[in-house]
């Protein structure tokens, strides 16, 4: 009876020692582990503040001027002129029949979704906008160049509109219905 | 066991002897026992104390990297865009006594960094019995990675924040500079400091690296950037020594534009100590001349003594003992408070101020900070200087700007309180919601008064008005402003051709949002235009500002506005 009780004991105490083993071993891999990850997140929180500040070294509105400038063949950016900024309500309604257009009728309401905001209801918004637009480079009427140009912007980046405008003899009533 | 052998003992021997036997063996027992125990109670503790520590080495590595380095809070503009960052940088160092042979690492660091393997200071480093010593500051990740493979003994690496701004000199004056220790020692970076406590977290020892969450600033970086290219653009076409741009939202007080030219890059706080680059806009005072007509006006027709169609007769010089007011463009007749404004005249001024009294000048000015530095973040203010003592002639001067030195702050300030309808705002270049500003707002002058002066702004930049801002118009801004061309102390005399101009604007008039000052600091006259008066080269320099900031700031130009509606009398 002892003696069962004594094996039962011992082996108990193997069993617990290994578990005990284990878990220690276990636990030391964990914080190791923790530790190494720690270290990852470290690295990636300071390659975030590095690529942050790059970006914002690219896009310092200095540079930008240089580029626009020295591009400028090319690429035909020009400062904004008050002139050239309109509201939504400055386009005259479309003629009930459009002659020579043979696409669909928008639904209702599509101008007013293509527009991002009313402009001038929201301080920053609009003028946030008009800072990145290209410059209006024709000669006609000017209010309508800026709502497709508005439109384009606030959906697809920057960058991609200045290639969009590149048929330049096309007139303004192309530009409007691009 | 042994208790049986003992018994067993016991029968066998005599008692004598057993009992001696028994003392001797129980004292062994005993004595072995206790020793055991020891053993035991040893390894116990040991095994508790293994249990209890934590992995050191991995722990020390994760948190090395924030215990090195002082961090700092990312500054950030009124939109989100980074003015100043932290970025992490690792620096070579050497631990000399733990190197073998100077001559091999050199040779290795040399196949990495090149300029080592000739530069004397860095062999005397090595060869040196010092325990740390630092090679080189900020080596790149592809340096690092490689002398890190050379596994040479005793050179290590160690992470450091450095302070970057990427705007370069863009905000230099307001955003300050750092020093070596990444600690504030002057602009908002100085204030933060203070104001969050850091410095005397880190003067205890301890410098956290998380949790630091960047702070806006009130600062429009678009703005900020067109304020700077146009008062270069300007220096350079007019050839002047200095340039002073501050651009306020006249709601709130906010600043969103500041530049004081030359100015410094924050990344080489070196440049800030030079004199010629300290900022002028909050710590330079100077007699602002006439834009302080708009100050005379206003608190002259706020008293209600003068009125808008009082006429003051501007025929001759004011003569004051040895001392004679006279007018630059002298219209030799009597003018009306509107045109004493619109020509500028100093003999007009000057009789409206008398008219109603220095005591009353003076309470004005006390009210619009006139007299005491302004109370804003930026620790670099100056106080104005002003006579201390009453009298008619220093009340005549005053009323054109002269005998009084002030910040272009100052007068920024000031001017945003005669057009916002008469609310005193201190500046601040933090964000400010307009509650808050109606909180801290203080009274200096009746709204009605502010109307009237918004007529006269206007009426002053009107063209075809003869006003002499008529060149900072932006068609469709509504703007107004007025003119100061000071001429400069120079040796205890004013100068006849050293001027100090000026241009105090907002736009748009019938409802004033921003408000624009220009400041050029002797400017020549154009080659094919003779003079060189503020209307000439501080006007057009704000009208070039206006243009480009307006449509940023959300101002939609109107077009078809009649002038701003008169007021009554």
């Amino acid at each position: 009876m002892l003696r069962t009780i004594n094996i039962l004991l011992v082996i108990a105490m193997l069993v617990g020692a290994g578990v005990v083993y284990d878990l220690k071993y276990e636990a030391e891999r964990a914080t190791s582990k923790v530790a190494k990850i720690t270290r990852k997140i470290e690295a990636e929180r300071d390659a975030i503040a590095t690529l942050k500040a790059e970006w914002s070294l690219l896009n310092q509105p200095r540079r930008l001027q240089d580029l626009a400038e020295r591009y400028h063949s090319y690429l035909e950016l020009d400062p904004l002129d008050p002139t050239q900024i309109g509201t939504i309500d400055d386009i005259p309604f479309k003629p009930a029949v459009s002659a020579g257009d043979d696409r669909p009728t928008p639904p209702k309401g599509s101008i007013k979704l293509a527009q991002p905001e009313k402009a001038g209801e929201k301080n920053a918004g609009i003028g946030k906008l008009l800072d990145r637009l290209p410059g209006h480079h024709g000669d006609g009427p000017t209010t309508t160049g800026s709502v497709p140009k508005a439109a384009a912007a606030s959906g697809a980046p920057m960058m991609l509109v200045p290639k969009i405008v590149v048929p330049k003899p096309a007139g303004d009533s192309a530009k409007v219905n691009r | 066991m042994s208790d049986v052998a003992e018994h067993a003992e016991e029968h066998q021997h005599p008692e004598a002897r057993a009992a001696r036997d028994l003392s001797a063996s129980r004292g062994r027992i005993v004595f072995a026992g206790l020793g055991f125990a020891a053993v035991y109670v040893a390894v116990g503790l040991k095994l508790a104390g293994l249990g209890m520590a934590s992995d050191d080495h991995s722990a020390a590595l994760a948190s090395g990297s924030s215990q090195v380095s002082t961090a700092r809070p990312d500054l950030l503009d009124r939109n989100g865009e980074v003015l100043a960052t932290d970025i992490k940088s690792a620096s070579l160092y050497a631990e000399p006594k733990r190197i073998i042979d100077v001559d091999e690492a050199i040779e290795a660091l040399a196949t990495v960094i090149p300029e080592m393997r000739h530069d004397e200071s860095v062999r005397k480093k090595l060869s040196s019995k010092a325990g740390f010593v630092w090679l080189k500051r900020e080596v790149t990740k592809q340096q690092r990675q490689k002398i890190f493979r050379l596994g040479i003994p005793g050179i290590g690496f160690m992470e450091e924040n450095r302070r970057f701004y990427p705007g370069g000199a863009l905000a230099g004056h307001v955003l300050g500079t750092v020093n070596v220790d990444n600690q504030g020692i002057s602009g908002i970076e100085k204030y933060i400091d203070h104001e969050s406590g850091l410095a005397d977290l880190r003067a205890a020892g301890l410098s956290t690296a998380k949790g630091l969450e960047p702070r806006r600033l009130s600062l429009d970086l678009r703005v900020q950037h067109v304020v700077r290219d146009e008062l270069k653009d300007a220096m350079q076409r007019y050839h002047a020594v200095a340039a002073i741009g501050i651009v306020l939202d006249v709601r709130t007080g906010e600043v969103l534009g500041m530049s004081s030219l030359p100015d410094f890059d924050p990344n080489h706080a070196e440049q800030a100590l030079e004199k010629q680059n300290m900022n002028r806009a909050t710590a330079g005072v100077f007699e602002m001349g006439s834009v302080f007509k708009t100050f005379n006006s206003a608190w002259t027709l706020d008293s209600g003594r003068v009125q808008l169609t009082d006429s003051y007769d501007a025929s001759s010089s004011l003569v004051f003992g040895s001392q004679k007011i006279s007018d630059f463009h002298a219209k030799g007749r009597s003018l009306t408070v509107p045109e004493i404004f619109i020509y500028s005249s100093n003999i007009g001024s000057a009789r409206m101020a008398l008219k109603v009294g220095s005591e009353a000048q003076r309470v004005f000015f006390d009210k619009i900070a006139f007299h005491k530095k302004l109370e804003t973040e930026l620790p670099e203010v100056a106080a104005p200087l002003y006579p201390k003592r009453l009298s008619e002639i220093s009340t005549a001067t005053q009323a054109f700007g002269h005998g009084i030195s002030v910040t272009p702050m100052h007068t920024a300030v000031a001017g945003a309180a005669v057009v916002n309808g008469g609310r005193f705002l201190n500046p601040t270049f933090f964000p400010r919601s307009r509650d808050e500003a109606e909180k801290v707002a203080v009274r200096v002058l009746k709204p009605e008064t502010s109307d009237k002066m918004r007529y006269l702004f206007r009426l002053n930049n009107t063209p075809g008005s003869g006003g002499s801002g008529s060149k900072a118009d932006v068609p469709g801004y509504l703007v107004g402003g007025k003119t100061g061309t000071a001429e400069k102390l120079e040796g205890g005399r004013y100068s006849g051709n050293k001027r100090f101009n000026s241009y105090l604007a907002a736009f748009p008039m019938d409802d004033p949002q921003y408000l624009v000052l220009v400041v050029l600091d002797e400017p020549k006259p154009e080659k094919d235009v003779g003079a060189a008066t503020a209307g000439l080269n501080a006007a057009p320099t704000v009208g070039a500002i206006i243009r480009r900031i307006a449509p940023m700031l959300g101002v939609m130009p109107r077009y078809d506005q009649a002038k701003p509606a008169v007021a009554s009398n």
